[in-house]
Parts: structure tokens; C-alpha cells; sequence
């Protein structure tokens, strides 16, 4: 998510708590009568006139169908926005544009992650955080792994994209994050059992 | 520029899924309102909705159900507001390595007891981490050897590296 669509969910939903609750506080104040001085009787006929009125369908419908359109795009966007493809690096020359698929770069580094054993189930991906482009990859710790060699491989991995990045000059900075859960298996930390016979 | 590896990874906040509610109500607002028009204009069978609504509200007075509808408006328009303000929740502790490496409260677990279950002399290990501590607690068959030290050792030696959280040790003893 990008921080302007955080922005507008939050303020979306500030507008929605400032609608219930001043709908809320003239209904209680319409029956204990504290501050305003409303009628005792709901009367709906202004209201129902317009409603009823030949214009009203049209400018109704007009008005609910662009706000379901937005309402539509605006749920499109919290379905994430992946970050950078591809990335131009400056060694481009006259002779050749040079681009690497970050995709595949991804991929890799979370391939090679996973050969050092500590980590399970990596995965890659690119994302756009603040102009640079973050190759991010998800894993779960090992059931045994060993913490020096989850350091190693971890810093091993990120370093080797670091410097690959560094030697080939992208467009926009490139940087590596791991992020690990808990080992997968309900069975982590469980013995195993060997039978003797 | 802010440093990426600064950056906490944190989950969706609350206000995304207010703000999918929000999205839903429009777009049914729209199904609605295209439905009143082709009701109006004779394209589909039926009754409109809107005036049906608004004769049912006529002449109604303020009676104790106004109060009470007015009264849980204003509390969901409170937690509205609360889930709209709250921060999204941190999903990952960082660790002191240099690589730009963050941990799951259950992955930091998992390595302190993978440490732990090593020691001779333990019979079971359970740890479980805060977000500021990793508490350990340990079964073993006697601490005549000084496990609890040896358990402390380990994890300061182990974890130190990965983590400034504080490390809490609780050996219980079984008979052998």
C-alpha cells in the first residue's frame, strides 16, 4: 500500500466516525431535547417530493454510478501494486540498453536463500518503499536451523545483491530485506522418534 | 531520503479494511440507484425502494428507539474513528545483524528453543517472545550442573548476535 492511499483510507474513515457519530448525537439529542429544538414528529414530504420527481432517477443514478466507479478503483488499489519490473543500469550505452528483470532477480536470491538450508519456503518479490526499489523476500526459519548460520546465509544473501547492484549502477537504488516467521511445520521443536526393535 | 532498512514492516491497517467498507457501500449504492432508474423509466418490474423508505420514516416520533439507534451510532461511530487513527500492527522485530533482517515473534522463539534444546540435560523446552523479551522455559532432569548458567550462556552467545531482546531463563527440575 502506498502512504497516499493510507492517507485517504484514514481519512475515509475519519469521515465515516464523523457521520455516524453526528447522526447518533442528533438522534439522541431528538429525544431527550438538549440542546436543539427539533420537532416531536419525523415529517419525510420535502424529501419525498424530490424523490419522487422526474429528475431525481437520473441524478441519483448519475451521481451512486461515479461514486461506484470510484468505490471500484479504490478496491482495485488495496489489491497492491507491485513494485519496479525492470531497471535500467547506467552502463547503458549507444550501443545497447542494458535492464535487469528484478522478478527473476528475486526469485533467484530467494532460491539461493533457501539452498543454504536455515530457511524454508522463500519467496521474492520487488517493491517500490520511497524511490528505491526493495527486493523483499519471505521465508520461515528452519525447524533446527542454527543461528550463526542463519546469520551468515541471511547477510550472504543480501550482500550479494547489494553488490551486484552496486557494480551495475541501476537507475534507482536496489536494496535486499528477509523477513522470517516461525518454521512451518506444527511439528516444530517435536523430537523425532526412532524405534528400536 | 528515508533509509529503507528503517522502515518497520508493519501489517494492513484497520483504517484499509474500513476503507474496503466504504468502497462496498458505494458500489451498492450504485446497484441501487441504477435499479431505482430502470424501475422509473419502465425497463424493470418492481416497486421503487427510496420513497418506500422515506414513507416508513414519516411521522415517526422521538421515541426510546431514536435514543437507542442515536446511542449505538455514536459508539460504532467510536470505534470507527479508533480503527481509522490505529497504527497498522508490527509483524517483525529487527535484529542487530548488518543485513537488513527482520524476525517474527514465533521465528525469534523458535531459534532460542532450537538453542535451548541442545543442552544436555533438558528434557523440554518451551519459549515464547514479547516484544521485548524472549522468556524461555526450561523441564530438565537436574540443574546439578549448573544448566540454568549453561542455558544462559548459550542463548546470550546464540542469540546476542540476532537480537538485543532481554533473555529470561525459568529451569524447572524433575526427578531423574
Amino acid at each position: 500500500m502506498t502512504r497516499t492511499l493510507t492517507v485517504l483510507d484514514r481519512a475515509a474513515g475519519i469521515v465515516l466516525a464523523v457521520v455516524l457519530i453526528a447522526t447518533g448525537l442528533l438522534a439522541l439529542d431528538w429525544h431527550f431535547a438538549l440542546v436543539l429544538d427539533l420537532p416531536d414528529t419525523l415529517r419525510t414530504g420535502a424529501v419525498d417530493d424530490a424523490v419522487t420527481s422526474a429528475w431525481w432517477p437520473w441524478v441519483f443514478a448519475g451521481v451512486a454510478v461515479v461514486l461506484g466507479l470510484v468505490g471500484l478503483r479504490w478496491l482495485v488499489a488495496h489489491l497492491g501494486r507491485p513494485g519496479e519490473s525492470r531497471t535500467r543500469l547506467a552502463t547503458s550505452n549507444e550501443t545497447g540498453r542494458l535492464t535487469v528483470d528484478l522478478g527473476s532477480l528475486a526469485s533467484v536470491a530467494a532460491e539461493r536463500l533457501e539452498q543454504t538450508g536455515t530457511v524454508t519456503d522463500v519467496r521474492g518479490r520487488t517493491r517500490t518503499v520511497r524511490g528505491r526499489t526493495l527486493v523483499e523476500l519471505r521465508g520461515h526459519v528452519g525447524t533446527y536451523a542454527d543461528v550463526d548460520d542463519l546469520i551468515e546465509a541471511t547477510g550472504a544473501c543480501v550482500r550479494e545483491v547489494s553488490e551486484a547492484f552496486d557494480a551495475a549502477q541501476p537507475s534507482t537504488p536496489v536494496t535486499c530485506r528477509v523477513l522470517l516467521s516461525a518454521p512451518r511445520s506444527k511439528r516444530a521443536g517435536r523430537a523425532d522418534r526412532v524405534r528400536v526393535s | 531520503m528515508k533509509n529503507v532498512a528503517r522502515i518497520v514492516p508493519r501489517a494492513r491497517p484497520a483504517a484499509a479494511g474500513l476503507a474496503a467498507l466504504v468502497a462496498v457501500l458505494w458500489i451498492a449504492l450504485a446497484v441501487v440507484a441504477v435499479r431505482e432508474l430502470a424501475v422509473d423509466q419502465g425497463w424493470a418490474t418492481g416497486s421503487p425502494w427510496l420513497p418506500a423508505v422515506l414513507d416508513a420514516l414519516d411521522g415517526r416520533t422521538a421515541d426510546v428507539l431514536a435514543a437507542v439507534v442515536g446511542g449505538v451510532l455514536v459508539l460504532l461511530g467510536l470505534i470507527t474513528l479508533y480503527l481509522a487513527l490505529k497504527p497498522g500492527r508490527v509483524t517483525h522485530l529487527s535484529t542487530t545483524t548488518e543485513a537488513d533482517l527482520w524476525l517474527t515473534r514465533g521465528a525469534l522463539a523458535a531459534l532460542a528453543h532450537a538453542v535451548v534444546d541442545r543442552q544436555p540435560g533438558v528434557v523440554s523446552v518451551h519459549a515464547e517472545t514479547t516484544r521485548r523479551r524472549v522468556r524461555v522455559h526450561v523441564v530438565a532432569r537436574d540443574d546439578r550442573g549448573g544448566l540454568e548458567q549453561r542455558v544462559r550462556a548459550a542463548l546470550g552467545e546464540r542469540l546476542g548476535p540476532l537480537t538485543r531482546q532481554r533473555v529470561d531463563v525459568d529451569v524447572t527440575e524433575v526427578a531423574r
